[in-house]
């Protein structure tokens, strides 16, 4: 299979890659806030504490129809603890994501 | 205008600038030749992620603040004198959440900042001395005055350099002092600018020489004739 190579515009020579102005510029790589890390961790953890804490303490009796402090728990848990996972994950797409295009 | 200038100091830095092929479709790669190194050094700082999780800490914040307000609001207490203990389990979690979510926010937002903070120092580049050119150097100098004006001046002086030993001896760009890592990309910009400018001097120089030796050859013809 033979290339197919499109004609030249002009008679000038693109400059090879070793005629360019070399630049190695170092771009600092910002620590990361281990400690915001581990506090949104902790927040999804007690959000999860949340859910299971009727439960697990016995306040909502199985098979009952579930009570509004059990609602409440479990809804504001699984809120909290789901938006502090997408923070979490978000960090780390987004911190893989700068480092794809300009980490070394 | 043609104006093709080559530095021949520095051979990794040739550089060069034609100003009459810029409107044909040909230019395209001496402009993208410069598009990798400009990108290299306009890489931005990693905002975005601090961003979302300072977004994810307010949120999560503002939900165990709901938490502790849930109790009274929902009325879970049913007039009871003592809290019951699915509201003191709500009102401690909350507090909890709440006390969590605002520190990882804090330290969320004290990253940002750091990150948004302008790289390069301003202060090193107020007491950091300026490269003089040629022309700057030519202006300079016109502007002081003489102290021993020459009495007689001579009517044909001596030419002076040729324009192309001229450009050769364009002054070497003196080497920068070495910045902090944070600094890297404004000394590589300046590193690629400096030749430029420099080139750009002697040929001005250059220029401005053949048209006195176009107006001394005028002369001499005038002065034959």
């Amino acid at each position: 299979m033979s290339a197919n190579v499109p004609a030249q515009r002009c008679d000038r020579i693109e400059p090879g890659r070793a005629e360019l102005p070399s630049i190695s510029v170092a771009v600092p790589r910002p620590k990361a806030p281990i400690t915001a890390l581990t506090g949104l961790f902790l927040v999804a953890l007690l959000g999860g504490w949340l859910i299971a804490a009727p439960f697990v303490l016995g306040d909502q009796a199985r098979g009952a129809l579930w009570t509004t402090a059990t609602r409440t728990d479990v809804a504001t848990g699984a809120a909290i603890a789901g938006i502090a996972i997408l923070g979490l994950f978000g960090y780390l797409a987004a911190a893989i994501t700068w480092l794809a295009r300009y980490g070394r | 205008m043609t104006a093709t200038t080559t530095e021949s100091t520095s051979p990794a830095a040739q550089v060069e600038v034609d100003t009459d092929s810029m409107a044909e479709p040909c230019a395209a790669p001496v402009a993208s030749a410069a598009l990798p190194a400009l990108a290299a050094i306009q890489a931005p700082a990693p905002v975005v992620a601090p961003y979302l999780g300072l977004v994810a800490s307010v949120l999560c914040a503002l939900g165990g603040g709901w938490l502790l307000l849930a109790p009274y609001a929902l009325d879970i207490r049913r007039g009871a004198t003592k809290v019951p203990r699915t509201a003191a389990v709500e009102l401690e979690t909350g507090a909890a959440i709440t006390a969590v979510a605002l520190l990882s926010a804090i330290f969320f937002a004290a990253a940002l900042f750091s990150r948004l903070r302008p790289r390069v120092d301003l202060a090193e580049f107020e007491t950091e001395p300026e490269i003089e050119t040629d022309q700057e150097t030519a202006e300079r100098q016109a502007a002081e005055p003489d102290p021993e004006p020459d009495p007689e001046p001579d009517p044909d002086p001596e030419p002076e350099l040729e324009p192309d030993a001229e450009a050769e001896s364009a002054p070497e760009p003196e080497p920068l002092p070495t910045f902090a890592a944070a600094s890297n990309s404004s000394r590589a910009l300046r590193e690629m600018l400096t030749p430029l400018v420099a080139a750009l001097a002697a040929d001005l120089r250059s220029q401005e020489q053949a048209g006195h030796d176009q107006e001394r050859g005028d002369q001499r013809r005038r002065q034959e004739s």
